[in-house]
């Protein structure tokens, strides 16, 4: 038996043709809110003597599908910002405090060489990289590795005086003195004319398209005017979690929620729905929200 | 947790599976419609429902369903020619010209079993279940649903093992009968 199933299996699974249908999970809440708020449940007592013939769908709206689009944009993850001082002539300072050695950037547009000069010249195996970031994030570290498993690093960070918004963002690094092994540290520079983010930032972070703003809860059309009130385009939006909404637990087979996934249709946004969080777009003066019908109730 | 948290929990788990059901048999025309109207079913039925193995009591609610819905030769029809296209456009989209026509010969093969049989592979090749729980969708014995599946494997391979034809010359057979 099993033989057969195989073998079957193997004719037929390869032609199924719903094999890339992904629901958008909106609409999904929307409908599972239209089923239990709408639809009459008669009691289990009175259920029984009676078997109304069915209509079809009396107002529960039907759940649009669509096949899944790879979207590849970058998201920064777990990574955030501090702009330290002008441009001068040394790209990197370095300070000694016992038995370690603060390391910022001051000149986050310098020539990677001269990086790997000023820390080779200090006895340092340090791979500094450089990504496009949007302004809150331009001079800032977003990314220390060592290499070590989580929590047994001896590297730490350094608080700046900025902050930068929702972001995880560094000031700089402090490396323990003689310390063998490369370490990978990745900062944020400002992006060239024309050039797309690597690095997005809180966009209502200092020096950003919506700074000083608070967007959280916010109706949908309140954010969409304060957008058109400073330029700002919102490039694109995301559907929120289904069960971030209050009391719903996530599905056991909870696999994480790629907002890139996610992306709705401006039309299909109501004015009345609520931001969560927002995101810098890829270029300047975009942003990307993430919406839900209800209001978020913190993380 | 309340039942309607319980049931909301359910139809975040299930739905796409329960599209995907209606969708295979239904087309994209009229998937949707019976995936909501299957948890509408679900919810009002929500005492009665098998909580710890909801999905096979779902697509057999969502069978019954299209059953229904392509009970008349014409609708019938309709549902046919837009499973039919919706293969067709996913197979442009791949731009593979061979998937397509190998998609239609299988199509067409599907259509020859009975329906009980050819529910009964679909449940296992699409949906991914074992024999006991599509015996249970489909409404017969566990012995009985493996000789029908044993039965279609067969007939299957012997349709499929013609496909030694250059693709331009095989018709749907499917697309014969609509003519």
């Amino acid at each position: 038996m099993k033989n057969d199933v195989q073998q079957l299996k193997d004719l037929i699974a390869p032609h199924d043709p719903a094999a890339r249908v992904r629901v958008d999970p909106v609409e999904m809440f929307t409908t599972s809110r239209a089923i239990v708020d709408g639809a009459t449940r008669p009691a289990p007592a009175a259920e029984r003597h009676r078997s109304p013939r069915r209509r079809w769908l009396v107002g529960v709206p039907a759940i649009a599908v669509a096949a899944v689009l790879a979207l590849a944009a970058v998201r920064p993850g777990h990574i955030g910002p501090v702009r330290i001082g002008p441009a001068e002539a040394q790209a990197l300072a370095f300070t000694r405090h016992g038995d370690f050695v603060d390391v910022r950037i001051i000149d986050p547009n310098a020539d990677p060489q001269r990086y790997r000069r000023e820390f080779a010249a200090h006895h340092m195996d340090v791979d500094l990289q450089m990504r496009s970031a949007s302004p809150s994030l331009a001079g800032t570290m977003i990314s220390v590795d060592d290499g070590s498993r989580t929590g047994t690093s001896k590297i730490t960070e350094i608080d700046g005086a900025r902050g930068c918004g929702n972001m995880w963002c560094k000031a700089g690094v402090r490396i323990p003195v003689g310390m063998r092994g490369r370490v990978t540290v990745i900062f944020g520079r400002a992006a060239r004319p024309g050039e797309p983010y690597a690095l997005a930032g809180d966009p209502t972070a200092w020096g950003e398209a919506l700074q000083g703003l608070s967007l959280r809860n916010h109706a949908v059309a309140d954010v969409r005017r304060m957008a058109g009130q400073r330029h700002v385009t919102i490039q694109r939006y995301f559907g929120e979690a289904p069960w971030k909404r209050p009391g719903v637990e996530p599905p056991r087979n909870f696999a994480g929620w790629s907002y890139d996934e996610h992306v709705l249709e401006a039309a299909r946004v109501p004015d009345g729905w609520y931001v969560h969080d927002a995101f810098t777009g890829r270029f300047p003066n975009t942003v990307e929200l993430v919406v839900a019908p209800w209001p978020d109730r913190g993380r | 947790m309340d039942d309607e948290q319980a049931f909301t929990r359910m139809f975040e788990e299930h739905y796409e599976s329960v599209l995907r059901y209606a969708w295979r048999r239904a087309g994209p025309t009229y998937a949707s419609d019976i995936a909501a109207e299957t948890f509408k079913i679900a919810w009002e039925k929500y005492d009665r429902l098998p909580h710890d193995q909801p999905l096979p009591w779902l697509y057999a609610t969502a069978r019954n369903l299209t059953r229904n819905l392509i009970r008349g030769d014409r609708r019938r029809a309709e549902v046919i020619e837009s499973l039919g296209a919706e293969m067709v456009r996913e197979g442009m989209g791949r731009d593979h010209a061979a998937a397509v026509a190998a998609r239609h010969t299988a199509l067409a093969a599907l259509s020859d079993l009975s329906e009980t049989d050819r529910e009964l592979v679909l449940l296992v090749c699409w949906e991914g279940l074992d024999v006991r729980q599509a015996a249970a969708v489909a409404g017969c014995s566990r012995p009985a649903a493996a000789m029908r599946l044993h039965r279609a494997r067969r007939r299957l391979q012997r349709s499929l093992g013609t496909e030694l034809l250059p693709a331009a010359d095989r018709r749907p057979a499917h697309q014969e009968r609509l003519v």
